[in-house]
């Protein structure tokens, strides 16, 4: 039952974060858009630094193409995940070599974590998170949360103090920035 | 563009610079039109979908284009009046006579902490694709902008005007144009003169003869 609760609390948190600042493209003729496992990876542990991940024998098929398995786990919940290793167009590769494999791993690894929520939206071909059309961002950098929560006569000056340490720069996403600055 | 009632009983219009386009120029609604819509606003017909969508999507993203902006153009300075400390700049007595006055107001998206530039958001088009070059229809709002802070003692040296949808961020920069500003002004006069003295107005002039070469691009990113 405990584990229950904390699948929900998970899926919770992870399902309405904003990653649209993270994702990149790729494919010529049809865009496909993705969240890199840097900053899956990034994202997740500013949630939950206690995550585990781990890879499960590969499958291999007769005709050469095989399968990575990932588990990730959240504070003892745990989700599994497959993925073919494909080429760049996303066809499974025959006797893949061992790059092919490791991108094909760190693909699952991204895929796995969508399954606890984060960043699922990507994978039904949506713009928005789920429960986000109205672009709900979670304001997930400690800096940006100090002038989030700082009154509206004192955002001016927290603003200011931040950008001077450079703690706001051509780095910060301008979509958490947005929220951070919003007064109402 | 308010009609408000004035302790003395004078009548007062505010002709606003976001209809500076077709107050001065009659681009999308011709000069009589605004006359007569200035005169009487329950004329004015209402927004139809397609604008609603339109202003609905840019006020709802103002506030992305001002944090790219406090990211990439502030130098680590809050701006003044901006986001829901917009202020409204008038130009009292723009033209009058015994009965009616007219005044101009301006209400820009933000101005710099040094009170030396005008920021004005555009998220244009839904966030669609921008157009490739500068969007000359904007430039009466600019210069009026610019007029009537000036005329409010702020030193304006030039106007960002920064275009935001959700894959790009470009910035301009507009100064101030001392012959298009007179253009300008003279068509707003004969606006104006025409609402307190009547007769006929040109509803539609020519375009402005001169070249408009004070604005430059000055970066343009996409957003990942």
């Amino acid at each position: 039952m405990e584990n229950k609760t904390e699948f929900a609390e998970i899926w919770d948190t992870l399902s309405r974060v904003n990653v649209n600042e993270y994702t990149d493209t790729k494919g010529e003729n049809t865009q496909l858009t993705y969240l890199s496992w840097a900053s899956g990876w990034d994202i997740l542990m500013r949630y939950y630094p206690q995550a585990t991940y781990k890879y499960l024998p590969r499958i291999k098929y007769p005709d050469g193409t095989e399968e990575v398995i990932c588990v990730v786990d959240i504070e003892g919940n745990s989700r599994e995940m497959s993925l073919p290793v494909m080429n760049y167009a996303n066809k499974p590769i025959a006797n893949p070599n061992s790059w092919q494999v490791n991108t094909a791993k760190m693909r699952c690894l991204v895929k796995c974590i969508a399954m606890f929520g984060l960043a699922l939206y990507i994978y039904r071909g949506e713009d928005l998170p789920d429960e986000d059309k109205t672009v709900e961002v979670n304001v997930i950098d400690k800096d940006l949360l100090k002038l989030e929560q700082a009154k509206k006569k004192d955002k001016k000056q927290v603003f200011e103090t931040l950008f001077k340490e450079d703690k706001i720069n051509e780095k910060t996403s301008p979509t958490q920035l947005a929220k951070a600055i919003r007064t109402s | 563009m308010k009609k408000q009632a004035q302790p003395n009983s004078q009548k007062r219009y505010e002709l606003h610079s976001s209809q500076f386009i077709n107050i001065a120029f009659g681009k999308y609604t011709n000069r009589c039109d605004m006359l007569l819509q200035t005169k009487n606003p329950s004329l004015t017909p209402e927004f139809n979908d397609f604008a609603k969508n339109r202003m609905n999507w840019g006020s709802e993203h103002e506030i992305d284009g001002v944090s790219n902006w406090l990211i990439r153009c502030s130098n680590g300075k809050y701006p003044k009046f901006t986001l829901d400390d917009q202020k409204d700049f008038l130009l009292e007595d723009f033209d009058k006579n015994d009965e009616t006055t007219v005044a101009l107001s301006s209400k820009p998206d933000g101005l710099s902490d040094d009170e030396k530039t005008i920021i004005e958001i555009k998220c244009p088009n839904e966030g669609g694709k921008l157009k490739d070059d500068f969007d000359k229809t904007r430039l009466p709002q600019i210069f009026g902008q610019q007029l009537v802070l000036k005329h409010n003692g702020y030193p304006i040296e030039k106007t960002q005007l920064c275009e935001w949808t959700p894959n790009v961020f470009r910035v301009w920069e507009i100064f101030p144009d001392e012959k298009f500003e007179e253009h300008l002004l003279n068509l707003l006069k004969e606006f104006s003169n025409c609402l307190l003295n009547g007769g006929d107005i040109d509803p539609k002039p020519k375009r402005y003869g001169g070249k408009y070469e004070t604005y430059e691009k000055l970066f343009e990113v996409k957003i990942k």
